[in-house]
């Protein structure tokens, strides 16, 4: 392993980020926890392979992604309830809404996405990795992580606009 | 809509353009400002999910803890030959028992054991000096220690035992409060596999539970449960010991 590549370094550089996906994808502080610190055992043991420091970012998200994937295909599947179509039009949310929210609330919502969205859309707002480098973690070509992006920051925001105004009118009717 | 501020996007040549071009339509630099203020307060959230207390020093301890040097490995080797020998004994000590094996009943074990006489394996205030110790038992070692417990108690030792087969390492703290004897302990650190018992806790919060004179809160960090009991109080004596509440 070369400089800078250390194993301490790399868990110190890395690991809050790393729990914040796996969070993100998770919502369970357990499953979080136990992706983590997988990714890192596999960086433990197969990290010298990489030639390029440059890529550990991009080395580490991708793993920690396909041990996601692996333990949801070992788990039951639950309905997935189709969220209706939305319009191309986005919804008018406003930054005051959202800061109203606490995490949990937004990473809820998240969890009303389609499922197929909700790590491109945790990657655009968790973490500053080029289109490229995200493409290589969700291994799929760049145009279809944009395109999934863009329905999942849409079905999220619309989410996060209609249960404001659920709250709304809650409290008018209080 | 997919640019992101104060990020790489900015150097980026596929936003150059329309960069350019909400700098110079006052509608569009609008529009553009207030994107930027939606996804700076969404990001916010996101940012905000905590991680556990002491989950970066579990990550390394474990990876200190599975590192065996080439030197060691032969020893292990031989070893292994005795180990052998020693298999019928151990299945022996797996025979069903006929108690339930629940986390309720590993945890009355230990603080049974806690408040009867034991013997210390090793008797030091030094914490590094009994991981050392537990590490050279081949007891569990890879622990992360709260920090208000090394903070606000004082070591006396360390034992390695065993629930059910399973390795348990206990530490020994005294708290700060009169004892009849000085040289005991009043506070019990017990670490185990997070798979002692299907039951065990999952958090990393702190869920306490009182019994047969004796306090105690359980959490769990990554593959690690802990639990840390007391004679001496009750559970808000408990919490100056415990780790930092995560935040939400």
């Amino acid at each position: 392993m070369g400089p800078g590549l250390n194993f301490e370094s790399v868990v110190e550089r890395f690991y809050e980020p790393l729990y914040q996906f796996a969070f993100s994808l998770t919502r369970s502080e357990a499953d979080a926890c136990d992706l983590t610190q997988q990714t890192f055992y596999v960086w433990a043991t197969k990290g010298h392979q990489l030639r390029d420091p440059t890529k550990v970012k991009t080395w580490l998200f991708t793993t920690l992604h396909r041990a996601f994937l692996e333990s949801r295909r070992r788990q039951v599947r639950f309905p997935h309830y189709e969220l209706e179509e939305v319009p191309l039009d986005l919804p008018t949310l406003s930054p005051a809404t959202v800061n109203q929210l606490d995490s949990a609330q937004v990473l809820q919502a998240l969890t009303q996405v389609d499922e197929i969205y909700q790590a491109p859309v945790a990657l655009f707002y968790l973490e500053d990795c080029a289109y490229k480098e995200i493409a290589e973690i969700l291994a799929v070509p760049i145009g279809t992580v944009k395109s999934r992006m863009a329905r999942g920051i849409a079905q999220l925001q619309s989410i996060l606009t209609q249960g404001e105004r659920e709250s709304r009118r809650e409290r008018q009717n209080d | 809509m997919l640019y992101r501020p104060e990020t790489a996007d900015a150097t980026d040549a596929g936003f150059t353009e329309a960069l350019a071009l909400c700098e110079r339509e006052p509608e569009l630099k609008a529009w553009f400002a207030a994107h930027c203020a939606l996804y700076a307060a969404i990001r916010a959230k996101f940012k905000q999910v905590a991680v556990p207390e002491g989950f970066k020093e579990q990550i390394i301890a474990e990876r200190q803890a599975h590192t065996t040097p080439l030197w060691q490995r032969a020893v292990l080797a031989v070893g292994a030959v005795a180990a052998a020998v020693l298999v019928v004994f151990t299945i022996q000590q797996h025979l069903p028992y006929h108690e339930p094996q629940n986390f309720a009943v590993y945890r009355s074990y230990m603080g049974g054991i806690a408040q009867r006489a034991y013997g210390m394996d090793t008797n030091t205030s030094n914490l590094d000096y009994i991981r050392t110790s537990l590490s050279q038992s081949h007891a569990i070692a890879d622990y992360v220690l709260p920090k208000n417990l090394q903070k606000n108690a004082k070591a006396t030792g360390c034992v390695a035992t065993t629930w059910r087969g399973r390795e348990v390492s206990m530490i020994c703290f005294q708290s700060g409060r009169p004892l009849p004897n000085p040289s005991s302990s009043d506070l019990w650190l017990f670490i185990s596999d997070s798979t002692i018992a299907k039951d065990a806790p999952r958090k990393s919060t702190p869920a306490f539970e009182t019994s047969n004179g004796l306090t105690s809160a359980s959490w769990t960090i990554g593959n690690r449960t802990y639990i840390l009991a007391t004679t001496s109080g009750d559970e808000k004596f408990l919490e100056k010991f415990l780790p930092e509440k995560a935040v939400l």
